[in-house]
């Protein structure tokens, strides 16, 4: 009878050790693919692409996680992305959105997005300012 | 199952407890931190300005105190206040556009190992119409997170 309990016993404490140890990496997951850090890495990335591009250029990147993160949170698609005073506005959820600035004198003139074997893309032409 | 929870601490002893605390508040603090500056551009930042510069004053662009403009940079960004900061020296002539801090910054920030909070700079050099021209670049730029409940 005691080995049987023994036995039970490490199985239980091994069962809420990784039943405790998966929550803290599947918090960690959450974390590193949530809203937030989509939010930053599309702002910064489009800011770098602003700042490095010349008028009348179509920039076209993949967006179909956060697009789909923004749908499931009833963002608009014309709220997803926006340019503003030189500032790129990305908001996935309904409580935050992130902003990062681009310092060359270029305007967006269009923002759209289009699917594509079952990816979506967002695609962003550019004019300049001094036009 | 009289030793799970024993006091003499087999299995679920108080210091094991204590260690799930410890561990599960290490890895939230750590992830929360890294995940909300995730991303640090500034480097890249401080480059894309230097090769702008650099490609117009190759273009034969005016070095002046309008050279921001006339190479396709906005100059609300270049302000005494702002996290970006230019300087073109030519001969005697240094030309300053933006955060003048930065320029004692960017000396402070190449001697040290770390410098998280300091500005990420790029120095360039180069030879236009046999005169030497220095680019110095920088950003301390980290974006913003815009609550809007």
């Amino acid at each position: 009878m005691a080995k049987e309990d023994n036995l039970l016993d490490n199985i239980v404490f091994l069962v809420i050790s990784l039943v405790f140890f998966s929550i803290l990496v599947l918090y960690v997951i959450n974390i590193s693919s949530g809203a937030f850090v989509l939010e930053q890495t599309y702002a910064k990335q489009l800011a770098l692409f602003l700042d490095n591009s010349k008028p009348n250029t179509i920039i076209s990147i993949e967006f179909t996680k956060a697009f789909e993160l923004a749908k499931e949170n009833n963002i608009a698609p014309e709220d997803i992305v926006k340019i503003n005073n030189n500032y790129v506005i990305v908001q996935l959820t309904n409580s935050e959105s992130y902003s990062y600035p681009y310092f060359s004198r270029l305007e967006v003139v269009n923002i759209n997005y289009n699917e594509e074997n079952d990816k979506t893309y967002l695609n962003l032409n550019i004019g300049s300012k001094d036009e | 199952m009289n030793k799970l929870f024993n006091k003499s601490g087999k299995l679920f002893s108080i210091w094991w407890i204590l260690v799930m605390v410890i561990v599960t508040i290490g890895v939230v603090i750590s992830a929360s931190f890294f995940y909300s500056s995730y991303g640090d551009i500034r480097s890249l930042e401080a480059e894309a300005l230097s090769i702008k510069i650099n490609d117009c004053i190759s273009n034969g662009a005016i070095i002046n105190s309008e050279l921001l403009t006339g190479c396709g940079i906005e100059p609300s960004f270049f302000e005494t206040n702002s996290n970006y900061f230019v300087m073109v020296s030519i001969d005697d002539l240094k030309y300053k556009f933006g955060n003048n801090a930065f320029e004692t910054d960017c000396e402070i920030s190449k001697k040290v190992l770390r410098a998280n909070n300091y500005p990420k700079c790029v120095e360039k050099e180069m030879n236009f119409n046999g005169k030497n021209i220095k680019i110095l670049t920088g950003s301390n730029n980290f974006g913003r997170k815009n609550d809007l409940i």
